[in-house]
């Protein structure tokens, strides 16, 4: 691959074509700094590999950014490389034939030779910059295996996959047996300890059969022993129930033989038996009911006899619990009515108190009339008020007349103190106001010298003022004389001299004698006349045209021309002789001192002045206090007239009365009407509780006298006495006590009146139930008649004999029964012992008790027999069990299987690591010896070239842990760690290991161009031209592009023809060419 | 319900056309019906079945392996049979363990109840030798071996009876002596004049057979020469019938598939001699647990959810297949292709078959993940590196080199696993195949490549 040219659009500081007419060798590209050549380095490998790194991005902001390559590959044909660089996009590629394809895959198919480049070794490799340089040796796995493939570097990636499969082989397996971690280890050793443990099963277990064989028919012979020992048991039982039934059964004969004798001579049965007996207790139950029932009849009887009806009645009754109800609220307005009664008594006492402190002008007859009292009220309301107000104001008006006083005196010692302090003597404010208009005379005087005096300032500020008004007017003019032709640049021009002469005034006049001076302002004088002149034909010219507005500009012109006339006269009022007698600095600073002592004097009289203002402002104020005091007293005599014309109108002339003490004689009217008021109302009120507690007491003494006298019999009577208020209070209480004993009474005699009802329902009812008891009691006394009939007895001693019979043969039949239970429950049942009674008829105790002694042996023989087999037994079963306790060996047999299966499984996983690591090292072997010298060889000898054989060799050496050991020899044959050599000699072997590697792939058909950007900076002039010179006899077959920004550099391209020079220029555009 | 195949024999007995005499030229036979098993492996443990099945899987495994027998002698019961010919490796080895024999001694007394004679060869995993010392029942005819100088005159024993319907039956057979046997026996089975039809029961390998040992090894055309009816074979465990007529020649395999190669039915042949002379063949599966594999291409797939349904879509294919079966299926999984998941899977094998077992026993399928093997490849252009001057070019060129000369790799295993693989552990690298050891090779290629590849990744 060759670049031919290089384009970028939005990249960094490039918008175009940035280099072309690239071609083989060494080309160094100038350019200052800021001038884009890391640009261009970045650009290249963006548009070759799409991927930038963080640097490189932050050189394409732009969202457009792109770039192009024309490249040519070994063919000659040549291609146009374009991609995006701001985004991921696929790179586009296109012949003079059109476009090709797209994507690094097309890319590759034609240019193979960057198949075998990947992306990090190309940016490493074949384009780097100064901070690249030493970084050949990065942790970047791809470079580094790259590197190593190359012979370049170590091998540290395939020293790493060494260990790592190492490593996993050991955790495999480890030939040291003691290691217990591995897997395979772990493996072996269970299969070892299983496998034991299986055989010591196996081999115990032959006899297992036989002894399970045994067991099995110990077990049957144990289940025939035990069988047979319970055949004899049972046969043992047998005779032992025969031997203990036989008394039973003897005794059961002799009953049976005895009741046979027994005959019943009267068919009683049970039934009837029990029937007459309670027929018999019904009859005795019956006749004690009718004897109860008789004695509660006679006391019921009694009882109602003692207690007489009483009538009640029930109007009254509901009218007292009425009453009742209503005594309650009786008693709260008795209480009422008392407290309003105290009330009304105290309203009586604080009238009459009243009465007391009034004056006598108010009679009984004057108090209660209104109209009258009105009168009265409104007239001392008003002069109350007249007569407080003009007492108020009289005494104000003195107390402020008085601080007049007092302020005039100071102010008048003030202002008299002043005048002797400063003037000696006291003279009149007229006289100090004249005084003080002459020195404010003297000053305008003293301001107009020194501004005759001045030195022409001001003069020609107020001048150029007005020019500048000038111009104004004139423009402001120049529409209104629209179509007049005015050569005002002459004029200005004229005026512009004129300020120019103007403005060096100030400077020229202190430099300058009064002469000049005069001729100079002459001058200026027939310049600006001379101006005025021009301009005032050009405006006259065009005063037909002019409109009011230039006939106001022009008014104001000619103000402006007086104006400036009447400075240049008084200016031209100096005579040359006091001009030249007097000193205008002298006369200036004169005039300024004078006028500062006058300035003294005239605030001096100013404040005196002050002063004496200030009194007489404070005495005209007194003067006027004393009128105002004067008009309140007449006032005030006014009132105090009207009010003695009151008092006699009123016949209260002797009283010597004042509004004020009147005023609170009214209040007390008031009051008093007040409680006249209210006193009226207390008694309406205490009336009306009078009634209605009185209308409660009428009525409670017409139901507890008339009403309810039968009753009560007169015990609850009451006399009501009205017309008193005395008797109200114990009245009503009384009342009401009587009204609840009354209503108690009523409770008591209904109560009574419900109990003696009560008792007569209950004899009612007694009487009811006696008939009934009396008519069972005949039934049953029929019936016993009757039983006794059918029993055949008449009485009842008869009877009792015939029962005595009838329950002698049930004992004896009971009896029989309960030893045929007997023999039933030894033998188990009915049918077994009925089947034993033939045998036990015949049988004898001796008998039995020797079929007994026999049936025993038996079973102690059958038993002996059964703990026999079953101890063997247990014996067997407990060998049995102690073979089966932990894991069959079946178990133990599919254990040492999945052991093996296992142990297999991991060998062959081991066996694939270990051969794994075996193909690892030997591939490395083998490629250590076909590539790395040929690459060292070249390195070194580039190195040698660029030290001027100060160093000889290179070397490379990959240790056990991948680490690379890079050592470079020197002439003496001395190795040095290319970490300990100088920063320059290491940018050195750096740059001869890459272009050693660049030139192993040119020689494996790999040609790509290099970019370098800048990497010799470091080096002394020495070293850069041995470096340069390196770089120029290595580009000889090849493409090596060189960016710098160094002086050296590019007066090492201008001084050899065989490199090419270009100029990155600010025009995006390298220019070519040699200076 | 037991279910086979049936394949029926158009076979007709020549010879014995003159020995029986005929009507009208149509051989005139007593009907009769055997049962003809092999390799039965009593005992036999399943290799790599059992390393980390769960403990359900595990005891129907052992269930399976013990029961065979007697689900053989159900079949036996339940299809009347006249007697049960074993040609060989009735046992796994002599170290079963002892419930073993006493299970089988139990299922031919309960043949023996039946009326069931019972005609038992000795192959080269139960040789006589090594056998233990055990009486069977009188039902049992064991053939002997033969002499161990063996010379021309030498014929195998010949056991001639009559069945219900009175037809002469020879059944001739032989047992190992020692686990190896390689003469060819073929010509020592003579067939007696006298019997109606003869069955010869011959454990060894007819024929070419690869996978096994090659013991006394015949050919289909010799064992046609010895004019016998049916030649029930023993020693290699896939079923299969050699020969459907004139005479029948098959294999019955193994009653019960014991490791992932044996995939697939497994059981006994029932054999009906007809009136005709002709020989229905029926197949009876024994097995209730099966084995297959499911090979997975990962080529075109990047997604492990995506491998995740395909395998279940492949796994219910194949308990679609087997779903008359009704036992289980011990299944392995072979992922392969070269794919971006590579790195993924490689390594994560154990944590696979767990996930996957987890899933399936979720949907309650009756599958056992034995194994799951990625023999995936990362997505590298081999031949491309192959040819680079690349360090993984060099390793690979080296492989290369390897694959070529299977011996030098051998050679260079067994300096390498000298510290693992000697008699002391019971491994070596003998043992392996020339193909076993170019997997072998394989394996540490895409072991390489995984790290080369992982390394890729990584920057």
């Amino acid at each position: 691959m060759m670049f031919h040219s290089l384009s970028l659009y939005g990249v960094g500081r490039h918008n175009g074509t940035v280099l072309d007419d690239l071609g083989p060798g060494l080309t160094v590209v100038y350019g200052a700094n800021e001038s884009g050549k890391s640009t261009v380095l970045a650009g290249i490998r963006g548009i070759l590999f799409g991927r930038l790194t963080m640097a490189e991005r932050a050189i394409h902001p732009g969202r457009g950014a792109s770039g192009s390559l024309v490249v040519s590959n070994a063919d000659g044909t040549m291609y146009h490389l374009e991609r995006a660089l701001s985004r991921k996009s696929p790179l586009k590629i296109t012949s003079d034939t059109g476009i090709v394809g797209a994507g690094q895959d097309v890319l590759k198919e034609h240019f193979p030779e960057l198949s075998e480049v990947e992306d990090a070794v190309y940016r490493t490799v074949f384009s780097f910059q100064l901070a690249e340089l030493t970084d050949l040796q990065r942790s970047d796995a791809v470079l580094a295996r790259r590197m190593f493939s190359l012979g370049a570097t170590g091998g540290v990636s395939p020293v790493e996959l060494e260990a790592f499969l190492g490593q996993a082989a050991k955790s495999l397996f480890n030939p040291d047996r003691r290691a217990r971690n591995a897997r395979l280890n772990q493996c072996l050793s269970e299969l070892e300890a299983v496998k034991r443990a299986w055989l010591d099963k196996r081999d115990g277990v032959e006899s297992y059969e036989r002894l399970q064989a045994q067991v099995e028919k110990l077990r049957r012979e144990r289940l025939r022993a035990e069988e047979q020992w319970h055949e004899t048991l049972q046969a043992k039982q047998r005779v032992q129930k025969r031997l203990e039934a036989l008394p039973l059964h003897q005794a059961l004969v002799q009953r049976m033989e005895a009741l046979r004798q027994v005959t019943p001579h009267t068919p009683v049965t049970e039934e009837a038996v029990s029937a007459l007996a309670v027929c018999k207790e019904r009859i005795a139950g019956a006749q004690q009911r009718v004897e109860a029932l008789v004695k509660q009849q006679a006391e019921l009887e009694k009882r109602v006899a003692e207690m007489p009806a009483v009538h009640l009645d029930a109007e009254d009754v509901v009218r007292v619990h009425q009453l009742v109800m209503q005594s309650s609220g009786v008693l709260q307005q008795e209480q009422a009515l008392a407290e309003k009664m105290d009330e009304l008594r105290e309203t009586e006492r604080q009238r009459v108190e009243l009465r007391k402190h009034m004056s006598p002008l108010w009679t009984d007859e004057a108090l209660e009339g209104a109209e009258t009292g009105s009168e009265a009220v409104a007239s001392v309301q008003h002069w109350h008020g007249q007569w407080e107000h003009w007492e108020r104001a009289v005494d104000a008006l003195e107390r402020q007349l008085a601080a007049q006083d007092r302020l005039h005196r100071e102010q008048l010692q003030a202002y008299e103190a002043a005048c002797r302090e400063r003037l000696g003597t006291v003279p009149s404010v007229q006289q100090l106001r004249a005084e003080e208009a002459a020195v404010s005379h003297v000053l305008e005087r003293l301001a107009e010298d020194e501004w005759v005096w001045s030195d022409g300032e001001r003069e020609v500020e107020q001048l150029r003022r007005m020019d500048a008004e000038w111009v104004v007017l004139q423009d402001e003019m120049r529409p209104a004389q629209a179509g007049a032709s005015i050569p005002l640049a002459g004029v200005f021009t004229a005026a512009a001299a004129v300020m120019a002469m103007i403005g060096a005034t100030p400077t020229w006049l202190a430099t300058h004698s009064f002469l000049d001076v005069g001729v100079s302002v002459v001058g200026i004088g027939a310049l600006v006349f001379g101006l005025w002149w021009t301009v005032r034909r050009r405006v006259k010219a065009s005063d037909d045209s002019s409109s009011a507005h230039t006939r106001q500009l022009r008014a104001q012109r000619e103000a402006v021309r007086r104006a400036l006339t009447d400075r240049m006269n008084q200016l031209r009022s100096f005579t040359q002789e006091e001009k030249t007698r007097l000193k205008p600095e002298e006369v200036r600073s004169t005039l300024r001192d004078k006028r500062r002592v006058y300035e003294a004097d005239k605030e001096r009289f100013a404040e005196l002045v002050a002063l004496g203002l200030r009194a007489q402002e404070t005495k005209a104020e007194r003067e006027r206090q004393a009128r105002e005091l004067a008009d309140a007293r007449a006032q005030q005599a006014q009132v105090r007239e009207a009010w003695a014309q009151w008092l006699r109108r009123y016949g209260l002339e002797q009283s010597e009365q004042t509004p004020a003490s009147f005023h609170m004689e009214l209040e007390r009217v008031r009051q008093y009407k007040a409680l006249t008021s209210r006193l009226r109302e207390q008694r309406q009120v205490v009336e009306t509780l009078q009634r209605q507690v009185e209308s409660f007491c009428r009525e409670a003494e017409h139901v507890l006298s008339r009403g309810m006298e039968s009753v009560l019999q007169g015990e609850v009577a009451v006399t009501v006495e009205s017309g008193s208020a005395d008797w109200i209070p114990p009245a009503v209480s009384v009342l009401c006590e009587r009204l609840r004993r009354a209503e108690a009474a009523i409770a008591d005699v209904e109560r009574r009146n419900a109990e003696r009802q009560r008792m007569a329902d209950r004899l009612k009812q007694v009487r009811e139930a006696l008939t009934v008891a009396e008519r069972e009691l005949r039934e049953r006394t029929d019936e016993k008649s009757k039983w006794y009939k059918d029993f055949g007895v008449a009485t009842d001693e008869q009877y009792a004999a015939l029962l005595d019979t009838h329950a002698k043969v049930k004992r004896q039949e009971d009896e029989v029964r309960e030893l045929q239970y007997q023999l039933y429950g030894m033998f188990g049942s009915q049918a077994a012992y009925e089947a034993e009674v033939s045998g036990l008829n015949e049988a004898t105790r001796d008998g039995l008790e020797q079929e007994l002694e026999a049936c025993e042996a038996a079973v102690r023989e059958a038993k002996q027999q059964f703990d026999t087999v079953t101890r063997t037994l247990n014996q067997l079963e407990q060998t049995l069990a102690t073979w089966e306790d932990g894991p069959s060996a079946l178990d133990l047999y599919w254990r040492v299987h999945q052991l093996e299966d296992e142990k297999r499984a991991l060998a062959r996983e081991y066996a694939v690591h270990l051969l794994a690591l075996h193909l690892v090292k030997e591939a490395r072997h083998r490629f250590e010896q076909a590539h790395r010298p040929k690459v060292l060889e070249l390195a070194s000898r580039w190195f040698a070239t660029m030290t001027h054989g100060k160093y000889v060799q290179l070397n490379v050496h990959t240790g056990e842990r991948g680490a690379t050991d890079l050592t470079a020899v020197d002439a003496q044959g001395r190795a040095w760690p290319v970490l300990e050599l100088s920063r320059g000699t290491q940018e050195q072997v750096y740059l001869a290991l890459r272009l050693a590697v660049v030139g192993e792939y040119a020689e494996q058909g790999v040609v790509l161009p290099v970019i370098l950007d800048d990497p010799l900076v470091n080096f002394d002039p020495h070293r850069l031209s041995a470096a340069l010179s390196t770089l120029r006899d290595f580009a000889e077959h090849l493409q090596v592009v060189y960016l710098t920004c160094h002086r050296d550099v590019l007066a090492f391209a201008e001084a050899d023809p065989c490199v090419q020079l270009r100029y990155l220029d600010d025009n995006d555009r390298v220019s070519s060419g040699r200076v | 319900m037991w279910m086979g195949m049936e394949i029926e024999s158009e076979a007709r007995m020549g010879y014995s056309v003159g020995m029986k005499g005929q009507f009208g030229g149509v051989i005139v036979l007593r009907p009769f019906r055997f049962l003809h098993t092999a390799d039965i492996h009593l005992g036999t443990p399943f290799v790599g079945a059992n390393q980390r099945v769960s403990e359900a899987w595990l005891e129907r495994l052992k269930d399976a392996s013990y029961r065979v027998f007697e689900r053989i002698v159900r079949a036996a019961l339940d299809h009347d049979v006249q007697f049960v010919t074993i040609a060989g490796d009735l046992f796994d080895s002599a170290s079963v363990p002892m419930s073993v024999f006493f299970e089988l001694r139990r299922g031919f007394e309960t043949l023996q109840r039946a009326g069931i004679k019972v005609f038992l060869c000795h192959g080269n995993h139960d040789p006589l030798d090594a056998t233990h010392p055990f009486t069977w029942p009188d039902n049992v005819v064991t053939f002997p071996p033969i002499p161990a100088s063996l010379s021309d005159d030498d014929v195998v024993a010949s056991h001639v009876f009559e069945t219900a319907g009175q037809t002469r039956v020879q059944v001739s057979g032989f047992s190992y002596r020692s686990p190896q046997l390689f003469a060819s026996l073929a010509a020592q089975f003579v067939r007696r004049p006298d019997v109606d039809y003869a069955i010869g029961l011959y454990h060894g390998v007819v024929g070419s057979a690869s996978g096994h040992a090659n013991y006394a090894a015949t050919s289909l055309a010799e064992l046609e020469k010895r004019n016998f009816d049916f030649w029930g074979l023993g020693h290699i465990h896939q079923a299969g019938v050699l020969k459907p007529q004139n005479p029948v020649v098959l294999y019955p395999g193994n009653p019960q598939g014991r490791h992932i190669k044996e995939s697939g039915a497994h059981g006994v042949y029932l054999v009906d001699v007809l009136e005709d002379g002709r020989t229905k063949l029926q197949f009876v599966p024994t097995d209730t647990v099966r084995f297959a594999t499911v090979k997975l291409a990962l080529d075109d797939i990047e997604d492990l959810a995506e491998v995740r349904e395909q395998l279940r879509d492949e796994i219910a294919h194949v308990m679609q297949r087997n779903a008359q079966h009704g036992g289980g299926v011990v299944l392995r999984i072979q992922l392969s292709g070269r794919t971006r998941l590579h790195n993924v899977l490689s390594g994560q094998e154990v944590d696979m078959a767990e996930a996957l077992q987890a899933d399936l026993e979720h949907l309650q399928w009756p599958v056992c993940i034995e194994r799951v093997d990625v023999e995936t490849e990362p997505p590298l252009d081999r031949a491309a590196l192959a040819h680079s001057r690349t360090f993984v070019g060099e390793v690979l060129r080296l492989c290369d080199d390897y694959r070529q000369d299977a011996e030098a790799t051998r050679s260079a295993l067994r300096r390498l696993l000298q510290d693992l693989f000697h008699p002391g552990t019971g491994l070596s690298v003998d043992n392996w195949s020339d193909e076993d050891v170019l997997q072998l090779l394989r394996d540490a290629e895409m072991k390489i490549l995984s790290q080369v590849e992982k390394a890729v990744d990584a920057t």
